[in-house]
Order: structure tokens, then sequence, then C-alpha cells
């Protein structure tokens, strides 16, 4: 036999627990992190109206991120992290800003913040590894169909896109991991 | 670390692209044997990491450094090449986490200063990008196998570039300091002249210009900022990011013979390398991405550079004979270059 090393690293040993949720969205301050692509401004817009309508929700504040292929900051998420009591994340649609929406949701989590990102079905995979790698592997997610750009001009199957993520996206803001 | 067991009429490359580790070409087997004896010929402490690789976030051991220069056919004295890229990339600014996983065609570009890379014989010369060097081919696909195979990042799985790009099998080189009328590239990015440096850059592949013939600077570097003003790259829609020019020692000479200086090719491609805003908006590129807000205002017949500084337009003089320079765009704002003594 040949002995041979595997080509690996030291596999990293991450783990980190979710922020404890609400349980239940009355009162709750959402702020809305728009990494920049193409549709997120809109869909975030509307999950906000369809958190708002409803609840006694409402959203506190937005930060748009300048680049999608790179982490939100330490002072926008220290912000968010006095401010709001809860973050909606979108949109995990591409490579470099699947993983940077997982990292910026990651330390959100770690600064207790529940944070809910919205990633698109082709790049779920990703999303998953990575989460995991960071050490979240619960951490929460809303799927939606891939492309979700051409939705930016058009509202309405926007609409019906944002109105099929909100049962997933509100359990993932307000109840704990396993009670999913 | 893992270790396999393989008996001698399996095919090792077979059994590790199996398991999702290579390029598809033929490895060399990175017997136990072989890697502990590279261990103690460069005396490294096996556990010691070099940071770690996304998107697995698992380390990179000097062990597994060695593990992956092997399997790519390096020999032991090209290693602390690959090691010193690995760290250049560690560098946030460099945004290896993007690089790695992003869905544009990016890999890093390599490119040694100093006596070291010389003295191993690789080429900055006459086909310096490739093929037939083999210092160049086995570094460069040294650090690929790092970052894909310590960093699970096997295409369609933790690399998801849409269409992806040869350089990623590998993309080293060496400036050719022996024919560059200026300061070597790492002594104008704040190193000593006798330092072995590496620096990496997130390239998207490269463009190549000819010139007509015995034309002014002027002339060179309008040829030169054309090739990289298109639409649609990520210099323009990503805002804030740098562009390397590659220079053909000839092209370099023409301009130098006029007196220019490093800086002056700088400033001149930052002048001349924009797009009319009007040409973005109708192209599509505006509103839809990461536009700064301050051009909203700008008209339709505003330019604007595909860098934000000339300090962001690289320069480096790489080639042999002939007049066929190559610019390299890169992935704009999400990630700059890396620049870092080569420790021996």
């Amino acid at each position: 036999m040949v002995k041979l090393y595997a080509p690996t690293g030291e596999t990293n040993t991450l783990v980190f627990d979710l922020a404890s949720r609400p349980g239940g969205l009355d009162g709750l301050n959402v702020w809305l992190l728009d990494n920049g692509k193409a549709s997120a401004a809109e869909l975030l817009e509307q999950v906000g109206n369809a958190l708002a309508s409803g609840h006694d929700t409402r959203v506190g504040g937005t930060h748009r991120k300048r680049v999608s292929g790179a982490g939100a900051g330490a002072s926008a998420l220290r912000r968010m992290a006095e401010e709001a009591g809860a973050v909606v994340n979108a949109l995990a649609d591409c490579g470099g800003c699947t993983s940077w929406s997982v990292h910026d949701a990651v330390e959100l989590e770690r600064a207790g913040v529940p944070t809910i990102s919205v990633v698109a079905d082709q790049f779920l995979e990703l999303f998953a590894t990575t989460a995991t790698a960071l050490g979240m592997p619960d951490l929460p997610r809303a799927v939606t169909p891939y492309p979700v750009a051409p939705d930016a001009s058009d509202p309405e199957r926007l609409g019906r896109r944002v109105t099929a993520l909100m049962p997933d996206l509100i359990k993932g803001l307000t109840s704990p991991p396993g009670h999913r | 670390m893992t270790t396999l067991e393989l008996s001698p009429e399996l095919d090792p490359t077979e059994a590790y692209l199996e398991r999702g580790w290579g390029d598809g070409l033929p490895i060399v087997p990175p017997t136990v044997e072989v890697v502990d004896a590279y261990l103690a010929e460069l005396d490294w402490d096996p556990q010691e990491t070099l940071g770690a690789i996304p998107p697995s976030w698992d380390a990179a051991t000097r062990r597994a450094v060695v593990v992956n220069a092997v399997m790519a056919g390096c020999r032991v004295e090209e290693i602390p090449l690959v090691a010193a890229a690995i760290e250049a990339c560690q560098n946030p600014d460099f945004n290896l986490f993007t690089v790695q996983t992003t869905t544009s065609p990016v890999a890093p570009l390599l490119l040694y200063n100093g006596s070291y890379a010389r003295a191993l014989g690789m080429n900055a010369g006459a086909g310096a990008m490739g093929p037939g060097d083999r210092v160049s081919a086995t570094v460069g696909r040294a650090v690929r196998f790092v970052l894909s195979n310590v960093g699970a990042a096997a295409p369609g799985k933790g690399d998801r570039a849409t269409i992806g790009l040869p350089a990623k099998f590998s993309w080293c080189t060496r400036e050719h300091e022996e024919a560059s009328p200026w300061e070597p590239f790492h002594v104008a990015a704040g190193f000593g002249p006798d330092d072995d440096a590496v620096t990496v850059l997130g390239g998207h592949g490269m463009i190549t210009v000819c010139d007509p013939g015995d034309v002014p600077p002027e002339q060179v570097m309008a040829a030169l900022a054309g090739a990289c003003i298109g639409v649609g790259t990520n210099l323009f829609f990503r805002p804030g990011g740098q562009v390397m020019l590659l220079l053909a020692p000839e092209h370099a000479q023409i301009i130098a013979t006029e007196g220019w200086t490093r800086s002056d090719v700088q400033t001149a491609y930052f002048e001349q390398a924009r797009q009319s805003v009007g040409q973005l908006r109708r192209s599509g590129y505006h509103p839809m991405r990461d536009w700064p807000e301050e051009y909203d205002a700008l008209p339709d017949s505003a330019t604007i550079p595909v860098v934000a500084d000339p300090a962001d337009v690289l320069v480096a003089i790489v080639g042999g004979p002939g007049r066929y320079s190559h610019v390299v765009p890169t992935h704009g704002a999400s990630g700059r270059s890396s620049t870092i003594r080569v420790t021996l």
C-alpha cells in the first residue's frame, strides 16, 4: 500500500450560538440589510411592508452595502447591533454576495441580533456549507427561486415571491432553532 | 492530518479526483515519505498555519501547503514561493472569500519579484505567462490546489464561477526586472531592492493590446486604456478596484524614452481609461448595481475612470521581444492586490 496525505487543511472548529429569538413580531424594530444586488431593495421594501401590516412591527432603518461582495463593515454591524431588534438580510443570489451575506448574518447573530437571510435556491448549497463553516449550521434562511433580479421591474411578481417567502422569514426571526 | 492508503495499482489522480481534489490533470502523489522529507528540508513546523482558506475556513498548515505543492509538481525549493502567495492572500483587503466563491471569473495572478524566483529560473521573458516554464506552472498550480483543496472550492461547489477561467489552473509569472526601465514593482510598493516579494491580484483574465508601430507614449497609453473600458466589466459597476498593466519591455522602453516614469504611466492611464456615464446608463448598468450615489447627478457626457485613483493602476514589466502588452481587469471594488515579502 502507498500512504498519501489528503490535501485538505486542519478542519476549523468554529461553533457559535444563534441569537435568542423574540417569540413574536409585535414591538419588533426590524432593520433591512440591502447588499445592493438587483431586486434587493425592492424585495426588502415589500418585506418591510408585509412585516408592518398586521403586526406592531416597524422598519427602524436600512443599511445599504456599498459592495455586495464584501462585508457590511464593523460600524454598520455595530449600529445594527445597537438599534435593531432583528435584521432581514438580502440578497444572496451569486457567489461572492452569498458568502458575505452569510458572514454578515453570522456577525449579527453573534452580536445578539436575530437575522433572516433571503437566499436564491441556486445558491442555497453555498449558503449552507458556508454557514456551517462559519460556525452556524442552523443560520436562518428563507429560500426563493432563482433568478430574482428580473423582479425589480415586475412588482406584482415580486409581491408573489415575497408572499411565498413570509412564513419562513417570520419563523426565522421568531422561532428558536429546532422549532422551524 | 488525514492520510489515505492506496493499493499500488490504483491511479492516485483518479483517487483524488473522486474525492474532489485536483484540477483534472495528472498529479504527483503526495506520499507521506516525500512530504515529510520536504518539511524536514524546509525546517517547517507542519502544524503552523498560514491562515484559513474560505469557504471551508479550514487552516492551511505548512504541511497542507507542502502536500498540495508536491501534488502540483513543485520541487522543494519552489515551495516557499507557494507559501508566500498563500500568506499574501490572507490580507483582508484582498478579499479571498469573494475571490474564492464569486460567480465572476476571478483567479489570483501571482507576480514575483526578486533574485530568488529569478535564480530558480521562473520565466519573465518571452512567453512569460506560459506554457512551458515548470517553475511558474507548478507554483501557480500549487497555489490553486491549496485554495481549492483546503478551501473546499471545487468548481460548482465552493467556487461558483459561472464560466470559470483557464488562469485558475495556474497564473504565475515574474517581473522582468532586468528589462524594466523603472524600479521593480515591489520596490515601488515599498519593499527593499534586495527583498523577494510576491503580489497577488484578483484578476479577470487578460486583454491583449498591440500597437501600430513606432508611436508616441500617449498612443500606447490610449491603446492600453481602450482595453478595459468595456461596459459590463466589474471595474465600472463596482467602481473602486484596481487594474494591472503588464507592459512588454518594448512598450515600456517606448514610454520611458520620452522621460515618462511609472507614475506618469499611472496618471495617463487614469486620465484615459474612462467610460461615459451616458454609455453606462444606456447599457443598463445604472442604477442597477453598486454605483456611488454621487454618480447619479452626473450628465451623460461626464466620464468616470476605471479606478478611483492613479495609484490603483498597477504597472509591471513582463515578457520578451515584441509589442503585445496585457491589461488585467479585476473584480472591482470588493478586492485589492496584496504584496508581501517572501520568507526564505
